[in-house]
């Protein structure tokens, strides 16, 4: 019947800390730290009450029927302090939830945009698909080919801009094993052509490392 | 002493995701960095906005210089739900 009071929280949470609660386990490194957790609303959950001050579930009241669209939310940080002079210190981040997208105030000078979602799901998340690599039970001897394996790309880029000798190390590995570093080098000599000589240089260090990605596999 | 960024939150905050990041925002008082107020969110780098869930646990620090302890007086955190945009916010 009446527009609801913008004033008039349809929830709220809050956590309190007093100085006097204060003990050794909130310093860390010279600096006075409070860890806070609150739960935050659920968009169209009109759970049951509790009451306000320090609340674990926080407090939702029956007007809060709206869903997750055309919302506001708002954490506020404030810090009390002691004497005349000493002005309270408030930190205040507004989410305003419309169409799922919000935008957050930090302060009373920084605006920001931010986002507010409903978590995934866990039964549809998507998970990797499982790869199974066989590990290396008597290394071979020789490696006679170095045939290209379906393993993640390897992507080597020089730029040169004048003649320098050039060496290039290259560690390749997996989970289990780091396989010794390959050093190429390229020498100065060769590099009146530089552009081209570069070039298949790179091309030669690609298809050893996939090589010595194969090795690493059987 | 200014507030140092560098707080090892991850031993005040165990229930906070391992995939969550924490943005750091520095309240000022007097023209200098007086406490430092973090949040933890999904978003995928520190420097995008924050990513919430709804019905989520908001978690996060307020971290203060112990120089600045004498004349605190208290803390709180309030997070608050409004049913409807007023355009007075």
């Amino acid at each position: 019947m009446f527009d609801l009071d913008p004033k008039v929280p349809s929830y709220e949470a809050k956590r309190k800390m007093l100085s006097h609660q204060v003990d050794n386990s909130h310093i860390s490194n010279d600096q006075f730290c409070w860890p806070f957790s609150i739960p935050s609303p659920t968009p169209a959950s009109p759970s049951s009450a509790s009451s306000l001050a320090d609340s674990p579930l926080g407090h939702q009241s029956s007007n809060g029927h709206s869903t997750g669209s055309n919302q506001k939310f708002q954490l506020i940080v404030t810090i009390y302090r002691r004497g005349r002079l000493n002005p309270n210190v408030a930190f205040v981040i507004t989410i305003s939830c419309h169409e799922r997208s919000l935008t957050l105030c930090f302060g009373f000078r920084m605006r920001q945009k931010g986002h507010f979602i409903h978590p995934p799901d866990p039964t549809t998340r998507s998970s990797p698909t499982p790869v199974s690599v066989s590990l290396p039970q008597d290394p071979p001897a020789i490696i006679t080919s170095w045939e290209e394996q379906p393993f993640p790309p390897v992507f080597l880029r020089g730029v040169m801009f004048r003649q320098v000798p050039v060496e290039v190390e290259c560690k390749v590995g997996n989970r289990y094993q780091i396989m010794t570093s390959v050093r190429l080098s390229l020498p100065r000599s060769s590099l009146h052509q530089y552009a081209i000589p570069l070039y298949h240089f790179l091309r030669c260090l690609r298809s050893l490392t996939y090589g010595i990605l194969r090795y690493l596999t059987l | 002493m200014p507030v140092n960024a560098q707080v090892h939150h991850s031993s005040f905050s165990p229930t906070v995701p391992s995939d969550s990041v924490h943005h750091q925002y520095h309240l000022k008082s007097r023209g200098r960095d007086y406490a430092l107020v973090t949040v933890a969110s999904h978003a995928p780098n520190v420097q995008d906005s924050p990513l919430l869930y709804f019905g989520e646990e908001l978690e996060g620090f307020v971290a203060l210089s112990l120089n600045d302890m004498n004349d605190m007086q208290g803390v709180d955190v309030v997070v608050s739900q409004f049913p409807k945009w007023s355009n007075r916010n």
